[in-house]
């Protein structure tokens, strides 16, 4: 009898908690995951962020766990308006911009749009680039920024973000609809489980307790691109600017830098074949539709070129070889450089081992291999 | 299939335990015995199904083989040979899927030469059921098994509980539970028992030894790249896999002895607070208890009883003797404990490392009251305090080992350990802000986070001061014992389960921080083996 009690007691409280945890990371919601589903304006919201960023001078802030950086891509990407060059990569090219002091890539772009992703994978090249062709807007240019993971599937999950366009480019250049619809009942089942993340539960109290910054989106002043602000900045053609505090931890953490990275890496997986073939067909797509292609390789800081001993180097080696194959194969003209000493960027012109600075990303075309048809 | 995954706890536990009840209380007993072979089949084959066709195969050729052992008990010479060939069919499967590519590259490396051997995937707990039906074998041949029926063998071979990871478990105490019948019965007491021990794994595993892994890994992944390391970064490293290890391994063991009584089965105790061992030998009574038992009985004990036999033979003198009777053999064990945990030469410099570490304490033990007879090294607090400590420290230096992915590794890590004369303070104090921050590679690998020593002294604390689950559920027989009293209630009250509201509210809220940390599955560490 006390048995059966004890487990009747047991079942219901676990059930209780675990379904006010799910619906207060249902409804609280900090990394808009959920927000086609629980009748949250967000939606709107990332339209009108983008909106205000685009209209504006110095661009707007972007506080953090307020809006999904994915949301804001896709939005900024089906906004109408003229531009010339199209940046698709992760977070190493959201420095690329022409609005500030150290332009990147002037002597290639008139304006661009840039659509840097944290993390981004070889699904958000496909998605966002199937938005980017949806809008009657195309750009002249698409530029690629080639991660040392960017040829492989399944590195980061996030693009489930905007799976539509990624499943709908998909489909266009395969047509293998059945394979990765079941690639997306997965991911449907993880966005589920995420309910029951305990990490994105401590974000949902933080967002309750101290509710983040405002949710007005407010207009970036004019200010020193390389001091920044108390928050990130997105300017209006979608680059970042990082806010005054990352900066100056930067700074410190520069100093100390001990060379050693593997985000993402596989070792000894550089890339998939499959995945090859994919983004081969994105870029005979993309030229299909008049759209020069361009891949650009963004240097690493030199402590992680440096360091012999760790299998980065390998995998920097191998892939830079098959990017060279591609370009050749594709006949796409590649800028820049893993190795910052080829760029001559300097030790203090990166935030941390693999983000450099605008200073150092103006230099990008010191290194071109020209394969133009 | 993980046990501390959603999967798992939310589809095949209840829809296996709920088949087990309905066909049971229906008085199937053998179709709810092929039931749980059914489903502990589909478990491992979740995995790679791959795989599911070795564990069959050898379940199949050992229980031939024990039935032919049974079968000729009256003619030695032919049983001999029939346990022979069971037993060098198993070691060499074992060899060649876990130990081929070790030998490999052992032989190029002496001979110059280069041979390769295509890629060998490693079938899950392998290492766990060989073992298992050696043991088996060797009984049968000593005709101390039973006729057993082959769905019995197959569920005490494949049952899901302890196939994986263990505890090892032995025919004679396993067996004769699938026999019974009553005990099968739906018992909201077996599966109140039976699912707060799970709970209390399931805690340890995913809260406690996945939270401080973060802190262990980088130091070793840096050791292994070459990066010098401090003396503070590498004890903190060591200390962090300390306890991941054994939070990890112990958290599993409670799973599966869990799981196993929410079937009405009882599972032989695998972890008895290790670390608060006062002496190494003691350490090995405590730590993976069915393995040392495992070895005791079917390695150490045939191999120093004929040495013994041997030495009194030879009328050798009394040191030969003891090299003979007592080094040997405890060299020899550990040589295979070491070996059995993995290939690689760190796990043979661990076990050689921990039976030289027996062997001292042996010498010791008896040269203690016969040269050091101190009043100090009675047994006061003192005398226990020193005896933890070195156990500790011992062992401590023995996962370095056992954690590092090669030798050199291993090396830089231990180098730090004992470099007292490199002793740095952590640089740059201003960064005292980022104490509670998640950023471990701010400057240098530990410099601003603390948060690894505020691990490591509470894992200590539950380590050391806390009784561990077993002793928590002493009152209610959790599992089976090795000898009688070996585990010790605690004597704390209010930390002795009843199934009373507190405990039901504590083991929902453990259950429930647990299932919200599951985000990312983590493998066992032991499943490598």
């Amino acid at each position: 009898m006390f048995f059966k009690s004890y487990l009747r007691k047991v079942l219901l409280v676990s059930f209780i908690m675990a379904f006010l945890i799910a619906i207060t990371n249902f409804f609280v919601d900090p990394g808009s995951i959920y927000q086609k589903y629980n009748f949250s304006t967000q939606n709107q919201t990332s339209k009108e962020f983008v909106r205000l960023a685009v209209e504006s001078k110095y661009g707007v802030f972007r506080p953090e766990n307020i809006f999904n950086e994915r949301d804001i891509v896709r939005e900024f990407a089906i906004y109408p308006v003229n531009y010339d060059c199209a940046i698709i990569g992760s977070s190493h090219v959201k420095q690329m911009s022409l609005l500030r002091n150290n332009k990147s890539l002037s002597s290639y772009c008139k304006s661009i749009k840039n659509f840097g992703v944290s993390g981004a994978s070889l699904e958000d090249y496909l998605a966002i680039s199937n938005m980017i062709l949806n809008n009657e807007f195309k750009p002249k240019k698409v530029i690629f920024g080639i991660d040392l993971w960017s040829l492989n599937f399944g590195r980061d999950k996030r693009y489930v973000q905007y799976k539509k366009d990624y499943l709908s480019m998909i489909n266009l250049l395969n047509n293998s609809e059945n394979v990765e619809k079941s690639q997306y009942k997965g991911e449907f089942i993880s966005i589920f489980f995420n309910l029951f993340n305990l990490e994105y539960f401590y974000r949902s109290l933080n967002e309750i307790i101290e509710p983040n910054f405002s949710k007005e989106i407010m207009e970036a002043p004019q200010f020193e691109f390389e001091k920044g602000l108390p928050y990130d900045v997105i300017m209006p053609d979608g680059s970042l600017v990082y806010s005054s505090q990352v900066i100056k931890e930067a700074e410190i953490k520069l100093e100390n830098l001990d060379g050693l990275n593997d985000y993402k890496l596989v070792e000894g997986s550089y890339f998939q074949d499959y995945a090859v073939g994919f983004f081969i067909e994105l870029v005979k797509y993309l030229q299909k539709n008049n759209i020069e292609v361009f891949f650009v390789l963004i240097p690493y800081h030199h402590s992680v070129i440096s360091n012999e001993s760790q299998p980065i180097l390998k995998t920097i080696d191998k892939v830079t070889t098959k990017i060279y194959d591609l370009a050749k194969l594709l006949q796409v003209n590649v800028i820049g450089s893993y190795d910052p000493n080829v760029l001559q960027c300097t030790k203090d012109e990166f935030y941390d081992e693999t983000h450099p600075k605008a200073s150092c990303l103006k230099k990008l075309d010191n290194k071109i291999e020209l394969n133009e048809k | 299939m993980l046990f501390n995954s959603y999967i798992f706890i939310f589809a095949f536990l209840p829809v296996t335990l709920l088949g087990f009840y309905l066909i049971q209380n229906r008085g199937h007993h053998s179709f709810s015995i092929f039931w749980l072979v059914a489903a502990s089949l589909f478990f491992y084959g979740w995995w790679n199904p791959a795989y599911l066709g070795l564990l069959v195969f050898s379940t199949i050729f050992n229980f031939i083989i024990g039935i032919h052992l049974g079968k000729n008990s009256n003619n030695a010479s032919l049983n001999k040979i029939i346990l022979i060939i069971g037993v060098a069919t198993n070691l060499s499967i074992l060899g060649y899927f876990k130990y081929a590519n070790f030998f490999i590259d052992n032989l190029n490396a002496v001979t110059d030469n280069n041979l390769i051997l295509n890629e060998i995937i490693l079938p899950l707990g392998i290492s766990f059921f060989t073992f298992q039906q050696i043991s088996y074998l060797v009984d049968a041949y000593y005709n101390e098994t039973r006729e057993y029926s082959f769905l019995h063998y197959c569920l005490f071979v494949t049952f899901f509980p302890q196939l994986i990871a263990g505890p090892i478990v032995h025919h004679k105490e396993i067996l004769p539970q699938f026999i019974r019948t009553t005990v099968n019965t739906l018992k909201s007491k077996n599966i109140a028992i039976g699912l707060t021990i799970f709970c209390l794994g399931l805690f340890k595993k995913v809260i406690l030894a996945d939270g401080i892994s973060i802190y262990a890994s980088p130091i070793f992944d840096a050791a292994e790249a070459g990066v010098a390391i401090t003396f503070f970064e590498a004890w903190s490293g060591a200390l962090a896999y300390t306890f991941q290890l054994y939070f990890d391994f112990s958290g599993y063991s409670d799973m599966a002895i869990g799981l196993a009584r929410m079937f009405g089965i009882r599972l032989p105790i695998n972890f008895n607070s290790p670390y608060k061992a006062t002496n190494i030998s003691d350490f090995w009574k405590r730590w993976h208890i069915t393995l040392s038992r495992l070895i005791r009985d079917y390695l150490w004990d045939p191999v120093s009883l004929s040495l013994t036999r041997f030495a009194i033979n030879k009328e050798y003198g009394v040191i030969r003797i003891y090299i003979l009777t007592v080094i040997i053999p405890i060299i020899f064990s550990f040589f295979w404990i070491g070996l059995w945990h993995g290939a690689g030469w760190n796990f043979i410099i661990f076990g050689f490392m921990h039976g030289f570490y027996i062997v001292f304490f042996n010498l010791w033990s008896k040269s203690k009251a016969k040269f050091f007879n101190f009043s100090i090294f009675e047994n006061s607090k003192f005398s226990l305090l020193m005896g933890w400590s070195i156990t500790f420290i011992c062992v401590v230096f023995g996962w370095v080992l056992f954690r590092a992915e090669s030798f050199e590794g291993a090396q830089i890590i231990i180098n730090a350990m004992i470099s007292f004369d490199e002793i740095v303070l952590p640089q740059n104090i201003h960064m005292i802000k980022h104490w509670f921050s998640n950023e471990i590679f701010i400057n240098g690998l530990y410099d601003s986070n603390f948060k690894a020593a505020i691990w490591i002294l509470l894992l200590l604390f539950i380590s050391l001061a806390l009784p561990n689950t077993l002793q928590i559920m002493k009152k209610y027989k959790p599992a089976l014992e090795s000898y009688i009293g070996e585990i010790v209630s605690s004597r704390n009250n209010y930390l002795q389960w009843r199934p009373i509201k507190t405990w039901a509210l504590f083991t929902a809220v453990i259950f429930v921080l647990s299932i919200l940390n599951i985000s990312g599955e983590s493998e066992f560490l032991y499943f490598q083996f």
